[in-house]
């Protein structure tokens, strides 16, 4: 939601973290308070030469490079501009662009790696299938036409009548003759897409090399997966932040900057593809297999992402009604999409189901497997746009609302992103009101790259990231640090030290300056308990008009699964506590992790998942949270914590009554 | 009880959010003449909303405090709003400080800022024109011609709907209407950066500042024509 940038001084790229800072601050401070991934060993000591940055913009404002910053980088690297963040101070005016090159990440964002493997008793079918085949060599008796020998052939030993088009055509003599010839039969193989559909023939016998990339598109991150098609199984990793967002931090300012233009269209697209393709040189690097070996991408993403990558005109998605361009599962030629795999391959893009319900939506809920169900099931994604299913084989219907980025650590002044020095669990005695916190600590990309090489550094806290965030509402309401009303308690004011007049109100701290990495006590505000109050009791009204609409209640349904970026991470009793969704029995809630992550892995190894995605965007009911009679109502109640209609939380409001926090 | 005691309980009626209070108060009351509809309207209702207004800045109120006396306001007015109306048309004309018309540009259905501020502004005591969400350009510039608006506020969430806003701006120039209304924008997506760009007269960040904004523009209004006539004598 997102409007305008406040002003800034200092600009990170790619990941497009920025903020303002005092001249003479010094720029490897401002990288950890911004958090932004880069690599250190010596945590800003002078000694390790690691946070090479490349200055596009100020050079000229920064100071001259003293002998111990020379001494780390190479004639090359100070000739193209890179400089060492410790060495650097803000300048005493004007802007800095920097660029984090990848040497000098650590991509060290937390990503759910764990549990990638599909179900034992998933099938595995995939759109591309190689099939081996031994070819009798042309002779005096059997002078058929190469094309004619391969259709013959295949049909006889597979069943199949395969369609060869015209780019396979151009080269097949070749590849029939690489091994064989004329004295030796011909030995290929044949790489077939949807059942009949040849897309390459490759000479000799490759069917064990044979794979596929998952990708799911996130507007902040991109996760991807690449897959053996023979055997599902994941055999490499990687992710990065999504290289638009230079181009607007939320989606809606992505698409503000997209529609102005073909040319900004193409800008957008071409950044998030060249993203996927560092990642595809990344997996390929580390695995030893070739770009040329990968015949089949599966994309998945919301609605402005999907269409932003696929390249179709976004503007009109963004204004109500919201209609999106492009619903339905569709298949574009990689080659026209710019991504590093083999030439003949293409991109399968799940659907969509509405403009603010997208492909990632799908996948998660092929990820919660909702039409093989008999369990009611109630699915939450929580995000910038929250996106809910409820549902089991019987049918199932979605909402979409608009919580906004608070529970990411936007609009929060002491938010962050989940990397390393994030507040990640925050507890508060509620008589004493003493607080305890864990950080996320000694995080790397541990999936496919080994940091072990770099020495440990004492993690110390930097912010709060979404999982703690969302710890705070609940605990300090049942400390009294908060009113059901979601004020501070001002009563606080002289009694506890940690409660006290900030520059927008009342604020507490959480943790002492003296215990960060950035010398400033970390606090939350009046602001920031509005803030994520807003987006609470959005995820509120959104859950309770969907079970409603559907007819079922905490009662009926069997499972809440809390699905996106932290979905294992939050702590479920905090987020009933405060009124995230109706008050389920803890017993009955569960973190899925990234289950659009889950789902594309399953789309890209099985058509019969492809069907499924093809039948939840035709007949999985949607309703739009914003426009229903009742979330006038709903929406503003959901404000209170844990909501103002307390009977819907009989067990909350018992805990708070005893604790003395209500009536 | 007396004009003051009732005034006042209508008024802490309405700040409470006690809209079966209120709306008795004013019906067992309002035909023994204790205060005039326009008195309820200002010194109770307006008064009201003054103070919740207050509460609200002051970070004590938040958007479900500020719509729950919004309701209590839509309640009130029903029964105020056709006495006040008579009453003018009796005496000729009645003072209102204004004319405003407002809603949420096309393309956002995000209603609830505008919403409060609408209210707002009739407890201020403005005739309001409410056109509601997902409002066209046209019809922004429609109304204002037809009621001779003095301001037209335009809200918008989102950031995609910014341009709806530029149109406005640029149709309002074409229709020859810029210097006859005045423009305020607000809403999440909106900055004063923004407003300045595209000339808007004025920007609010939420709906006290809003209301306190066009009271000043029609101060600025009144004060130009009294100019003009000045001269004109």
């Amino acid at each position: 939601m997102a409007g305008h940038v406040t002003d800034y001084n200092i600009v990170f790229f790619p990941s497009g973290l920025r903020g303002t800072f005092d001249p003479g601050t010094n720029l490897f401070e401002v990288a950890m308070k911004l958090g932004v991934d880069i690599a250190t060993i010596c945590g800003g000591q002078r000694e390790c030469g690691k946070c090479k940055v490349v200055v596009e913009d100020g050079l000229e404002l920064l100071e001259d490079m003293q002998p111990s910053e020379a001494a780390l980088l190479s004639d090359d690297e100070k000739r193209e501009g890179v400089r060492l963040l410790c060495c650097l101070e803000m300048p005493k005016e004007g802007k800095l662009v920097l660029k984090v090159p990848e040497s000098s990440r650590l991509g060290a964002q937390r990503l759910q790696t764990e549990g990638l493997e599909l179900p034992e008793d998933f099938v595995i079918d995939p759109a591309i299938r190689k099939y081996h085949i031994v070819l009798p060599k042309a002779t005096l008796h059997d002078d058929r036409a190469d094309q004619t020998r391969l259709l013959e052939e295949f049909k006889k030993e597979y069943g199949i009548d395969l369609e060869l088009p015209y780019e396979v055509l151009t080269y097949l003599p070749l590849v029939m003759r690489e091994v064989g010839g004329k004295k030796k039969d011909f030995d290929i193989t044949v790489v077939v897409m949807d059942g009949n559909k040849v897309i390459a023939v490759e000479p000799g016998d490759t069917t064990d090399r044979c794979y596929g990339f998952a990708v799911d598109v996130g507007s902040t991150k991109l996760a991807g997966f690449l897959m053996d098609l023979n055997t599902g199984k994941v055999v490499g990793v990687s992710s990065r932040m999504n290289p638009q967002i230079p181009y607007g931090e939320d989606v809606l300012s992505r698409i503000t900057y997209a529609k102005k233009g073909m040319e900004n269209l193409k800008t957008v697209q071409a950044a998030v593809i060249g993203g996927l393709n560092d990642m595809l040189d990344e997996i390929c690097e580390f695995t030893g297999i070739k770009h040329e070996e990968i015949y089949e991408t599966v994309v998945v993403g919301n609605t402005a992402m999907h269409h932003l990558l696929l390249g179709v005109w976004p503007k009109f998605v963004t204004f109500a009604p919201y209609p999106a361009a492009v619903r339905k599962s569709m298949r574009a030629p990689s080659a026209s999409l710019g991504l590093k795999m083999h030439p003949n391959g293409s991109t399968y893009s799940l659907p969509i189901i509405r403009g603010f319900v997208g492909a990632d939506q799908i996948a998660a809920e092929l990820a919660v497997d909702f039409f093989n169900n008999d369990e009611m099931i109630l699915e939450l994604d929580i995000g910038t746009n929250t996106e809910m299913t409820i549902g089991n084989k019987d049918g199932c219907m979605c909402v979409s609302c608009a919580s906004g980025p608070a529970f990411e650590g936007m609009m929060i002044r002491c938010g962050m992103r989940a990397s390393n020095g994030a507040v990640e669990k925050i507890r508060i005695d509620p008589e004493t009101r003493e607080v305890e916190y864990k950080l996320i600590e000694g995080i790397t990309s541990g999936a496919i790259r080994s940091c072990s090489k770099f020495r440990k550094v004492e993690t110390k806290a930097i912010g709060v990231c979404g999982s703690g965030l969302c710890d705070v509402p609940a605990e300090f309401l049942k400390a009294g640090i908060i009113l059901p009303s979601g004020q501070m308690n001002k009563e606080l004011l002289g009694v506890d030290p940690r409660m006290r007049e900030g520059p927008r109100g009342l604020e507490y701290v959480i943790v002492p300056a003296e215990e960060t990495a950035i010398g400033k006590d970390i606090v939350i505000e009046q602001a920031d308990i509005r803030e994520l109050t807003l987006a609470k009791a959005a995820m509120f009204a959104g859950a309770y008009l969907l079970m409603r609409e559907m007819g079922e209640t905490v009662e009926t349904i069997d499972k809440l699964v809390i699905a996106g970026a932290f979905g294992n991470f939050i702590d479920p009793e905090s987020a009933r506590t405060m009124g995230m969704f109706p008050e389920f029995p803890l017993d009955k809630i569960e973190g899925i992790g990234n289950a659009a992550g889950t789902g594309v892995r399953k789309a890209l190894v099985s058509r019969a998942e492809r069907k499924m995605a093809d039948r939840f965007s035709e007949e999985c009911k949607f309703i739009e949270a914003a426009i229903h009679p009742d979330y006038m109502k709903i929406y503003p109640e959901a404000m209170y914590l844990p909501n103002k209609n307390l009977d819907l939380f009989p067990e909350t409001a018992e805990m708070l009554r005893k604790l003395g926090r209500i009536k | 009880m007396d004009r003051e005691e009732f005034l006042n309980a209508v008024k802490d009626a309405l700040v409470v959010g006690d809209k079966e209070t209120c709306v008795n108060l004013i019906n067992e009351n309002i035909d023994a003449g204790i205060a005039t509809p326009l008195d309820i309207l200002r010194l109770g209702l307006g008064a009201g909303m003054t103070e919740a207004g207050d509460k609200y800045e002051s970070g004590e109120y938040f958007v479900p405090e500020m719509l729950m006396c919004v309701d209590v306001m839509d309640a009130a007015m029903e029964i105020v709003m056709p006495r006040i109306k008579e009453e003018m048309k009796k005496k000729g004309t009645g003072e209102s400080p204004g004319k405003v018309v407002i809603g949420v540009v096309e393309g956002d259905i995000h209603d609830i800022g505008k919403t409060i501020t609408a209210s707002l502004l009739e407890a201020a005591g403005f005739e309001v024109f409410d056109l509601g969400r997902d409002v066209p350009a046209e019809d922004f510039i429609k109304k204002a011609k037809e009621v001779g608006a003095d301001v037209i506020a335009a809200s918008t969430l989102m950031t995609p709907t910014l341009e709806v806003m530029e149109e406005l701006h640029e149709d309002l120039e074409e229709e020859g209407m810029r210097d006859k209304v005045k423009t305020i924008i607000g809403g999440g997506a909106t900055s004063d950066e923004f407003a300045e760009e595209i000339g808007a007269d004025g920007y609010a960040s939420d709906a006290v500042e809003g209301v306190d904004a066009i009271k000043q523009m029609v101060e600025e209004i009144k004060m130009a024509m009294a100019e003009l006539e000045k001269r004109v004598e």
